[in-house]
């Protein structure tokens, strides 16, 4: 079978992508943790500011004492897909999981933009150095991981990229706003998609959305610092030239560029990221 | 067509047992074991790959937001329409990539009034809009565009969603099953809650607040309005003659859940499946065990019944196992040809091919045929002697005996048998003789001395096997070496077996409107791809689904289940096979090609067979 034939970079050769074996798949995303009595897993239900908007969000606790690291989940735009799978397995995995929908999505209140959804990132992140929020939810504030898939891939990118204590990112497919805002015939395509799947996002239009935000960089992030980056892409039997651009402009020296084969759910990379985030904070 | 149901692979361990005895397990919390679809990818299918879709459902003037997780292969495709609960803070979206993986589409909807879905939100509403995404799901050009088999669809809810699955079930009769992850009785069980539970304001307090055009009071009060319609257990009634599921954890809903089955088996529903797991209400540490068991009880309840069978479950004498599909090729996912056909209790098998004797052990764990255990096996027969249908000769002599069975071992088949029979048995001279002497303490543990014993009878065509339970008659079959299909005639049932042939009058003679015909198909396309000496050697010696076709409309079985079917799937193709710059998977023939290659020439009922079908 060729099956999980993920293609991985590992060690050193930060930049280059090398083909690795097959790679097993990690216990946490098949198996059941040992049932914590004194600390079970959990599911808390919250509000999170930002600007003035409520947004929902959802937290997988994980088992035991802790204090655990934590992931931010950003799901893409709208955000129909919102890895559900991944953020039990990152929770089994002893990890603490924030999702949360941008204002103006799916029911949370305010206004979606660009912009307005970069500033919810860092809201959610300051959220989680709260002190209330540290003690309650037994978040270990050292090790915060952002995690997204496409356009929350590009968050993941962003916020990463201007908050050196966030310790690793895993990009998923992402999208690179800060391109495509300024390729006008991506943009184009860009505004033709979103006008037939943005049901979700209320209070602004394809077309406004379409607009770059103030101050945008070109290449939409920058990268800073000792920043580790993971950066899944997919290799359908169309290769997804939009990431595969986006990854060719990302900085070499900010991490190293993981590869999906087609049709492989990339929860189980994840997991890998997070191995590799705990790694750096050991060394 | 049962085709697309047979293709649910499903180890479900004891649940099989539970539901042809019409028992129940409790507290069985590990005993469920995970299947593949809850742990590894599938295959992807280039052709038809898993995709999403995200239609907005339309009910009573308001637009649903939903999602439509896609199966891959081209279908139709059983679907589970998933509901979550109120106000579905848990979306239970790793159980539906899980249930995807299984060969499902899954709908996951957001009820009017939830998660930006236009409209208000009531519980009303909520019904009213999981009537609407069952129509949604049954609209002839939905189910076409998305795949979707309109006589499955299975309701699964959490929660408040578990409440709605049941009471739309009940209420549908085109709803197949229902999974009721521990549900809420959203009349009764919140009136109770109101006096027990002093956080019940503030919580259903934060959770209305999630929710569009209603509060806590509007839905306290609409649940108290009317109490028997809010009371699933008068849905009762109305679900018995279907398969329930109600998983329960230990939470607020524990006593309900086990009242609501408790109730659903005394008004006679065979196919109550009742499992507690010691978690919380979201399963959170169980996430992967409440998988395990959701897919494990689909592939059940698809498996033991398919449309054209009706709702009723069969209540036939003789069962038709497959315990082996395979050929010489070494496919893990198919044993060598083995094919056992029960009787009451008990069982004949046709062909021991590599991997026997374990997946007998699996046809009795996961499937409830008790008469499949290895040491039950004392009837064989052998259609020919090729290695593939006889490498696990040795494995069912002393497996067999060390497993338990008392007699020696009676072997049928053709000339040549008892060769084979004398050198196995002098090859495993060591082996016997030491389990034989008295320091090996067979006897003490119950096994017979005298068993390893095989008494091997070479045949020809004609009456071959007699007992109180069966009749088997052998018929000449065309294949490389002298070579015999099976008819078994049983009090219930005639079934024929073809073993590895040429197309046949003798089969045709022998079915002649027979219940089950097992037969041997090697598909077209890729006959087309084979070096020219396998195609010849097929030509002659084996049969290709479209000479299958013709003759199964001589033959006219009431159900045609094909196996023995040639394909490598992606990478384990010989490379001196492939076609020069062929892709790994260019010998691989997905059930989905074999199906069509047969649908388009043969009108009748028919199964591709898998390894542990039961028919």
């Amino acid at each position: 079978m060729l099956n999980l034939a993920m293609i991985l970079a590992l060690l050193g050769t930060a930049w280059i992508t090398r083909p690795i074996q097959a790679q097993q798949t990690p216990t946490p995303v098949i198996a059941d943790p040992i049932a914590d009595k004194q600390f079970p897993p959990g599911l808390s239900v919250l509000t999170i500011p930002s600007t003035g908007s409520e947004m929902d969000a959802f937290f997988y606790l994980a088992s035991g004492a802790g204090p655990h690291g934590t992931v931010v989940l950003l799901h893409g735009l709208p955000g129909y897909e919102i890895n559900g799978d991944l953020a039990q397995s990152i929770r089994r995995a002893g990890w603490n999981v924030l999702l949360f929908n941008y204002r103006g999505t799916w029911g949370s209140t305010g206004i979606f933009s660009q912009s307005s959804a970069i500033e919810d990132t860092a809201a959610v992140v300051r959220f989680l150095r709260d002190p209330a929020s540290i003690a309650t939810y037994r978040i270990d504030p050292r090790r915060l991981v952002i995690i997204g898939h496409s356009f929350g891939g590009f968050l993941a990118g962003y916020e990463g990229s201007h908050d050196p204590d966030i310790i690793a990112i895993g990009i998923i497919s992402a999208t690179n706003l800060g391109r495509i805002n300024f390729d006008p015939k991506e943009r184009d395509s860009r505004l033709k998609r979103w006008q037939t799947q943005l049901h979700p996002v209320h209070g602004a239009t394809a077309s406004d959305l379409s607009q770059k935000p103030n101050g945008m960089r070109k290449n939409g992030t920058t990268c800073s610092g000792p920043m580790r980056y993971e950066h899944a892409q997919y290799c359908s039997s169309k290769p997804t030239i939009r990431t595969t651009r986006t990854w060719k402009r990302w900085p070499p020296h900010c991490g190293r560029r993981v590869q999906l084969v087609w049709n492989k759910r990339w929860w189980q990379l994840t997991i890998v990221f997070l191995i590799t985030a705990l790694r750096y904070r050991r060394s | 067509m049962i085709w697309a149901m047979k293709r649910i692979g499903c180890l479900a361990f004891l649940l099989c047992l539970v539901l042809w005895s019409g028992n129940t397990i409790r507290g069985q919390e590990s005993v469920q074991q995970v299947p593949a679809a809850v742990t590894s990818d599938p295959s992807p299918d280039p052709a038809n790959p898993a995709t999403m879709a995200w239609p907005d459902i339309l009910s009573h003037g308001s637009k649903m937001y939903s999602v439509l997780y896609i199966a891959s292969g081209s279908g139709p495709h059983p679907t589970v329409l998933m509901l979550h609960g109120f106000p579905g803070n848990e979306k239970n979206l790793d159980l539906a990539f899980s249930i995807r993986r299984a060969g499902w589409n899954v709908l996951v909807p957001f009820y009017r009034g939830a998660w930006g879905s236009g409209g208000t939100f009531s519980f009303t509403h909520a019904v009213e809009d999981t009537q609407a995404s069952i129509d949604f799901l049954r609209d002839s050009e939905n189910a076409k565009k998305f795949r979707i088999d309109p006589a499955h669809i299975v309701l699964v809810g959490h929660s408040m969603g578990g409440f709605i699955a049941a009471y739309a079930a009940a209420h549908e009769p085109k709803v197949f099953a229902a999974a009721l992850v521990s549900p809420g009785n959203l009349g009764p069980g919140s009136a109770r809650q109101r006096t027990d539970d002093p956080q019940f304001w503030e919580r259903w307090n934060d959770n209305a607040s999630r929710l569009v055009g209603t509060t806590a009071q509007q839905l306290v009060q609409e649940a108290d309005s009317d109490p028997a319609k809010w009371n699933y257990m008068n849905c009762v009634s109305l679900l018995k003659n279907r398969p329930v599921l109600v998983l329960e954890a230990d939470d607020r809903n524990t006593s309900d859940n086990q009242e609501l089955a408790s109730r659903l088996r005394q008004a006679g529903d065979s196919e109550v499946t009742e499992i507690h797991m010691h978690t919380d209400h979201p399963f959170s540490d169980h996430r992967i065990a409440m998988q395990a068991a959701i897919v494990n009880w689909l592939g059940i309840i698809t498996a033991v019944r398919s449309p054209s069978q009706g709702p009723e479950k069969p209540t036939t004498r003789t069962k038709v196992v497959l315990l082996g599909t395979g050929t010489p090729v070494p496919d893990p996912d198919r044993s060598g040809p083995a094919t056992l056909i029960v009787v009451d209790d008990r069982a004949y098998l046709v062909d021991f091919g590599p991997g026997v004797v374990r997946r007998a052990e699996a046809a009795a764990l996961t499937r409830g045929i008790t008469a499949a255990r290895p040491g039950n096996l004392k009837v064989a027969f052998v259609t020919h002697l090729h290695s593939d249908h006889t490498a696990g000769y040795s494995d069912l002599i002393l497996t067999g005996w060390t497993s338990g069975r008392a007699v020696p071992l009676e072997v049928y088949g053709p000339s040549g048998l008892q060769s084979m029979t004398e050198h196995i048995l002098q090859a495993y001279r060591v082996d016997i003789e030491t389990r034989t002497n008295p320091d090996a303490a067979m006897r003490e543990i119950g096994r017979s001395p005298d068993a390893w014993k095989v008494n091997a009878h070479e045949i020809k065509a004609g009456v071959i096997y007699k007992d109180e339970k069966v009749t088997v008659t052998a018929f000449a079959t065309k294949h490389a070496m002298e070579s015999y299909g099976y008819r078994f005639d049983t009090p219930d049932r005639t079934i024929v077996i073809s073993g590895d042939t040429n197309p046949v009058d003798a089969t045709i003679k022998a079915c002649n409107g027979c219940d089950v015909l097992i037969h041997e198909a090697q598909p077209l396309e890729m006959q087309a791809k084979m070096p020219e000496s396998v195609q010849s050697f097929v030509a002659r010696y084996h049969t290709t689904t479209e000479q299958l076709a013709q003759l199964a409309n001589k033959a006219k079985p009431k159900l045609l289940v094909i196996y023995h079917t040639i394909t490598f799937p992606p990478g384990i193709a010989p490379p001196r096979l492939l076609p020069p710059d062929a892709s790994a998977d260019a010998l691989y023939v997905s059930p989905e090609m074999l199906q069509k290659e047969i649908s388009s020439r043969y009108s009748g009922h028919f199964a591709i067979g898998k390894d542990l079908d039961v028919y």
